[in-house]
């Protein structure tokens, strides 16, 4: 797992425009993208203050290779929340309820 | 103060979500049944205690991954506190990038590449700590500040078990779809 010399590597084919974004997306390098990923997640979880909301949306609108890093990372955090779900067994809340009516 | 007359019709709304919570943090229906069934009886318990008008939904979520945690430590299954591998942070991205077909959403693409099955089993091989925090936000929608709350821990611990959850997700859905021979692996 963690010898998967694959891990250290990277895909062979020639880095694109996005590829180069979203290297420096990633190390929050200093030239042109500034969002890391750790503040895109901030961003997408909704815990940045205003101005620096406002800075990564406008970021995101200018920059294709930011904004398709987003996409997909928006993307995977709806992947999991729909893969997620579970019916409620119909009966539970009853079960549950009946429980707590036989303690009073 | 709330008033335990109320109690039923109060906490009816969030069985269903805590009761998918609890099926992915125990990995089964049963076990999941009783952590509802527990949660519904120690909040009733003690209701009196809640605050009326503040967050009903995250409170009932901090008894049950308190149940939950609780009945963990007492079964010694796993230690507690699993540390992740360091995994890059564009891991699964930057595999998929180039197999992703252009004029389809990121979601879609994600969609039909993923089973259920896949999901849902990417996220149980995670260690507790972190699938709990991705389960509050990425199913559940809790901002930082509320799953701080509900597992009694810094808004900066939350954000780190975040990070680092969802990076190891990436990695074991990235494997799932190499054992399906979906992607190619890489060439070099
Ligand atoms: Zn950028």
């Amino acid at each position: 797992m963690s010898d998967d010399p694959r891990s250290e590597s990277q895909p062979a084919s020639e880095p694109s425009g996005a590829d180069r974004a979203a290297e420096r997306a990633s190390t929050s390098g200093s030239l042109g993208c500034q969002p890391s990923l750790e503040e895109l997640y901030r961003y997408m979880d909704g815990f940045l203050d205003d101005g620096r909301r406002e800075r990564i949306r406008s970021h995101l609108e200018a920059c294709g290779g930011c904004d398709e890093l987003y996409h997909f990372h928006t993307g995977l955090r709806h992947l999991v929340g729909r893969r997620c779900q579970a019916d409620l067994p119909p009966d539970l809340p009853q079960r549950v309820f009946k429980a707590i009516t036989d303690l009073r | 103060m709330a008033d335990q007359a109320t109690f039923v019709e109060d906490t009816e709304p969030f069985m269903r979500s805590l009761y998918s919570t609890a099926v992915r943090l125990t990995g089964n229906r049963t076990d999941a049944e009783d952590l509802v069934q527990e949660t519904y009886l120690r909040a009733y318990r003690s209701y009196g205690s809640f605050q009326a008008g503040t967050n009903l939904r995250a409170w009932l979520f901090r008894i049950l991954t308190n149940a939950h945690i609780n009945r963990y430590r007492a079964k010694k299954r796993r230690p507690d506190e699993t540390e992740l591998d360091d995994i890059e942070d564009l891991y699964l991205y930057r595999r998929l990038r180039d197999e992703t077909r252009y004029g389809q959403s990121a979601e879609d693409q994600l969609m039909e590449l993923f089973s259920e099955a896949e999901v849902v089993s990417a996220v149980e091989a995670l260690p507790d700590a972190y699938r709990m925090a991705v389960l509050l936000a990425d199913v559940e929608g809790f901002s930082y500040k509320e799953i701080a709350e509900i597992l009694e821990i810094p808004v900066g611990t939350v954000m780190s078990r975040l990070h680092r959850g969802r990076k190891a997700l990436q990695k074991e859905l990235y494997e799932f779809a190499e054992a399906r021979g979906l992607v190619s692996a890489p060439s070099d």
